[in-house]
């Protein structure tokens, strides 16, 4: 009976330490542009085995995602794009796949292809975009890469290609291990109703003041299955006693 | 316990490249041609956790990355302040160890030799052969070198004749005013540079019909004719090809030139000349040079000649991010900058003589930066806090 408790208590110490763990990443992520806050998901499970059901396991057998909107920050840097509303920018990661991130920072390649500030080409409406030596490039608000070419002047521009923006249900992508999302069933279609604000970027959307509260609350909440643990700790050795007798 | 320690202390790690970074671009919020830089974080995730319970461990910064957007100029009207319009670097080479560097900082010195540089590094050009830009890339000098006199060969004239003169009593003599109807008078020069006074008198032989008298500096030098058509224009010019002077002072000589008339009238209206124009000049030393917006190094001389000497040259990359600092406000390409983009073609309208570009530094932004920087620092030096408190508990359990 009161190892059980014990039990209990350190399995709510163990997911108060995980909550802990959580909540420094999005802090140490607070500048990281289109980072979008971790949430923990806590489900409560019965204790199974003798005895009336009394105890819970808390277990924190999820993470979700926030995709509430982060802040805009202003840059005037003509290759940063930051979404206005639900989006996500389609990228080729290293592995060849296709994943989705918020973070629209973009630079130029030697090779003249457009890529993430990690190193990712980002997609187009057909596979990767190359950018030809050019000068002046613009991305408009629907995507659309514009360039001047090298000599020209400013009236003849160029549409190169436009960015694959999509806007899948948030149920229907997960993190990976890069940071970035990808689709759990099959590759998403480009949507066409996705807004970007030219010369922006959207920061992270973890709010500092939230994480610090709910550090001192995961702390706070540490201690006492501690405390928890110490009493169960003290009964069964009061319970030894009695069997001494 | 160390999981939360390591992501809090990859935070602060983070913090601190963010606050040096944006120390080190107030510290340049004035130099000339500076390029602010800014710090990429990316987010970091293990793959030991299950899928469905990742947590991330922490940041990294991904890099610095170099903003290059254009800063504002500042008009100097200093003849040796350039800035670039657009995209674009100068290209410069260091005369010790021969390597090019790239620059968007414009001012420039010459020195001793006539080089124009900065930092001791020398300013390229492509170099100008008679007037005309080569592809020939090349140190850019103003030489004090003088242009040397050039002889007059043609001598162009457009003139009126009054054609109700009449035809003068006594024959020609060049100090009686009444024996001819108008004179003309111009400066040639010869090989050395010696002006000389080129005289024509013109005397009506009769109806649409001239005598011309040549004299340089006195001294006959042949006679020409001119006739007019019925509506006054010049028909036939004759004897004034191949006019020979013999000069006596160690010039070429005899010197051969030719007179043209080209427009010339015969009206009746007064006798004027409309314009003299010769093409020989005397030598002349450098006076000044000046850059013009597609960054020809145009040099003037005291006999009013001026030749371009050169054009600045302009770089292009491909993708200017990956060009690496080595200070001085200038950058060497990479393999991630891709090779440097030289044509006279980038030049066109990208040089603004007399100003300077100046740090693109924002000071207000990057105040806010700092706040956030610190903000960013105490807020991961609080989960450490956290963790030690946390790890305490844990110790006292027993």
């Amino acid at each position: 009976m009161s190892e059980a408790a014990l039990y209990t208590g350190m399995v709510g110490a163990k997911q108060a330490f995980m909550q802990m763990q959580l909540i420094s990443n999005n802090l140490a992520n607070v500048n990281t542009t289109g980072h979008r806050a971790e949430l923990p998901i806590f489900s409560s499970y019965m204790v199974q085995g003798e005895g009336l059901p009394t105890q819970y396991y808390s277990v924190m057998d999820k993470t979700a995602a926030d995709f509430a909107q982060g802040p805009m920050i202003n840059t005037d840097r003509n290759l940063d794009v930051a979404i206005n509303g639900p989006g996500f920018i389609a990228v080729q990661t290293v592995s060849g796949s296709e994943g989705y991130t918020r973070n629209g920072s973009f630079v130029l390649s030697s090779e003249g292809f457009l890529k993430t500030d990690k190193g990712d080409y980002v997609l187009g409406q057909q596979g990767l975009i190359t950018i030809p030596p050019s000068q002046n490039l613009t991305i408009g608000q629907d995507g659309t890469i514009t360039v001047q070419g090298l000599g020209q002047n400013e009236r003849s521009v160029t549409v190169v290609d436009r960015i694959k923006l999509v806007n899948p249900p948030l149920n229907s992508i997960s993190r990976g291990t890069d940071g970035y999302f990808y689709s759990i069933n099959g590759t998403i279609p480009a949507d066409n109703k996705v807004k970007l604000v030219p010369g922006n970027l959207e920061g992270s959307n973890v709010n500092p003041v939230d994480q610090l509260v709910d550090m001192i609350e995961a702390s706070r909440f540490f201690e006492l299955q501690v405390k928890m643990m110490k009493s169960a700790d003290e009964n069964g050795a009061k319970a030894t006693e009695l069997l001494n007798l | 316990m160390s999981a939360i320690d390591s992501i809090a202390r990859t935070g602060l790690k983070a913090a601190l490249s963010d606050l040096q970074t944006t120390g080190h671009n107030v510290a340049n919020a004035q130099s000339v041609g500076f390029k602010q830089s800014y710090v990429r974080l990316n987010d970091l995730y293990s793959t030991n956790l299950a899928a469905n319970t990742q947590i991330g461990i922490g940041v990294q910064v991904a890099g610095v990355e170099q903003d290059f957007t254009e800063g504002a100029s500042e008009i100097t009207s200093r003849s040796l302040d350039l800035s670039i319009t657009g995209q674009g670097f100068f290209v410069m080479r260091n005369t010790t160890s021969g390597q090019t560097a790239y620059t968007r900082a414009g001012q420039f010195q010459l020195d001793k030799d006539g080089y124009i540089t900065q930092n001791g590094e020398r300013l390229r050009g492509y170099a100008a052969f008679q007037n005309q830009i080569t592809t020939n890339l090349v140190d850019m000098q103003v030489s004090n070198t003088p242009v040397p006199a050039l002889q007059t060969a043609t001598v162009d004239l457009e003139i009126n004749l009054d054609s109700t003169a009449t035809v003068p009593a006594n024959p020609f003599s060049a100090t009686d005013p009444t024996t001819y109807n108008h004179r003309t008078d111009n400066v040639i020069y010869d090989s050395l540079g010696t002006p000389s006074n080129l005289t024509l008198y013109y005397i009506k032989s009769g109806s649409n019909a001239w005598d011309v008298q040549m004299q340089i500096n006195g001294a006959s030098v042949g006679t020409g004719a001119l006739t007019f058509t019925s509506g006054g224009a010049l028909n036939t010019a004759t004897g004034f090809t191949g006019i020979s002077w013999t000069t006596t002072n160690g010039s070429n000589t005899p010197q051969l030139f030719d007179i043209a008339f080209t427009g010339s009238t015969q009206f009746a209206a007064s006798n004027e000349t409309r314009s003299i124009a010769q093409d020989g000049y005397p030598a002349g030393v450098l006076t000044s040079f000046d850059f013009d917006k597609d960054g020809m190094l145009t040099a003037r001389y005291s006999n009013g000649q001026s030749q371009i000497l050169s054009q600045v040259a302009v770089a292009k990359f491909p993708a200017p991010n990956g060009l690496a600092n080595i200070g001085n406000t200038s950058w060497i390409e990479t393999s991630e900058s891709g090779n440097a983009i030289l044509n006279s073609a980038n030049s066109r309208n990208a040089i603004n003589p007399g100003t300077l570009e100046l740090s693109n530094v924002d000071l207000s932004q990057q105040l806010i930066n700092l706040i956030n920087a610190q903000n960013y620092f105490q807020a991961n030096a609080k989960v450490v806090q956290t963790s030690t408190q946390v790890n305490q508990t844990v110790i006292q359990i027993q």
